[in-house]
């Protein structure tokens, strides 16, 4: 069962610094793959298929916890913490802020080491999406981090 | 490294077409140079941001959770169905081993009392009011060219206590010899046979018709 850490490592980008959560995230997939039978054999990229039903999973398991609110692309920061800007807790603050779509596939592309190929194939966008979402995402970063700098 | 690759790099970094290759190549020179232009700042604390990522600790029970909640609940599964399979078949086994006890124990026959047409529980109770039939009054040739007419009752009281009933019908007869008993089973089984025999000649006449049917000429070559 070696795909369960890496699902660990996925988990934790998306959820951020909560380890019980992406375990409990991490279980509730390998369930769910392991309901799915003699038809995983059938498919062809079990990978990319574990880590979209594991994104599916955290999706619901954050449904659950908060309503959704769908940002737009004009955000406000309301107050970031003066922190280190350097520091990873900081960057997480500043994704934190994006909108929900631009979130996701930078967490998976900067916390979980994804390529753009992966991330394509783990949320069901196309290559070109995950490039045009990485774009808006990374420069919308650059931008914050000039307030704060 | 040149600054003006970095440049490059950053730029296919921002245009979302920067490779992993490309991206780790940017995280180390920001980790590792620091006298940088200052339009390069912001992204050197962006990639020493997430250089500085530390992977979170895997839980060290979520192997044993994940075990647990799909290989360990398929067995508990089959571990029930198994058990109520075997609770079900010891106690439908149970169901029969009883009958057959209780049947055992109210056929008290005993040897040289067993009969085919009537149960007698003991030779001494005998209120028929028809002659009985012993092996020295009745040569057995005789017995056999008889026309017996088999008739089955049963009886359900003990040895102690039950008195067989007579039967009322012409011809009743009553065999309290077990060489009778034996005889008398193999004419019974006989009549059975009969049709069974009759129905199986049935079946290989029905065989060689069809056989002709579909190859009235016949298959042998020597006749063409």
């Amino acid at each position: 069962m070696p795909l369960y850490p890496q699902l660990f490592t996925v988990a934790t980008a998306i959820l951020g610094n909560n380890s019980d959560d992406a375990a409990d995230a991490v279980q509730d997939t390998m369930v769910k793959l392991w309901n799915t039978g003699d038809a995983l054999s059938d498919i062809r990229q079990p990978q990319a298929y574990a880590i979209s039903v594991l994104r599916t999973t955290v999706i619901d398991m954050l449904r659950r916890r908060h309503p959704v609110d769908t940002l737009d692309e004009s955000i406000s920061i309301t107050e970031i913490p003066a922190s280190d800007t350097e520091s990873a807790a900081f960057l997480e603050h500043i994704i934190s802020n994006l909108p929900a779509s631009q979130q996701e596939v930078i967490k998976l592309s900067a916390f979980a080491g994804m390529s753009s190929h992966e991330i394509a194939q783990a949320t069901g966008l196309t290559d070109g999406n995950v490039r045009q979402l990485l774009s808006r995402g990374r420069k919308k970063i650059k931008e914050l981090y000039y307030k704060y700098l | 490294m040149n600054i003006d690759t970095i440049r490059q790099l950053l730029a296919s970094y921002y245009d979302g077409s920067a490779s992993d290759a490309e991206i780790d190549t940017l995280k180390r020179y920001f980790t590792q140079v620091s006298d940088l232009p200052a339009d390069l700042r912001v992204d050197a604390a962006i990639f020493r941001a997430m250089a500085s990522t530390q992977p979170l600790p895997m839980p060290a029970d979520l192997h044993r959770r994940i075990v647990d909640a799909t290989i360990g609940s398929s067995r508990r599964r089959l571990f029930v169905r198994w058990r109520s399979a075997l609770s079900a078949a010891a106690a439908v086994a149970l169901a029969i081993m009883s009958g057959l006890w209780l049947l055992k124990s109210n056929d008290t026959a005993q040897p040289g009392n067993t009969v085919v047409a009537s149960t007698t529980l003991s030779p001494q109770i005998a209120p028929d009011p028809l002659p009985a039939q012993s092996i020295d009054e009745k040569p057995a040739q005789q017995v056999a060219t008889e026309p017996v007419e088999i008739v089955v009752r049963t009886v359900h009281s003990r040895a102690t206590k039950a008195q067989a009933k007579p039967h009322k019908r012409a011809g009743y007869r009553e065999i309290t010899d077990s060489v009778q008993v034996v005889e008398f089973t193999s004419r019974l089984l006989a009549k059975l046979e009969a049709p069974v025999e009759g129905a199986e000649r049935g079946i290989r006449y029905t065989s060689e018709a069809i056989a002709r049917i579909n190859d009235p000429l016949g298959s042998n070559p020597s006749e063409d």
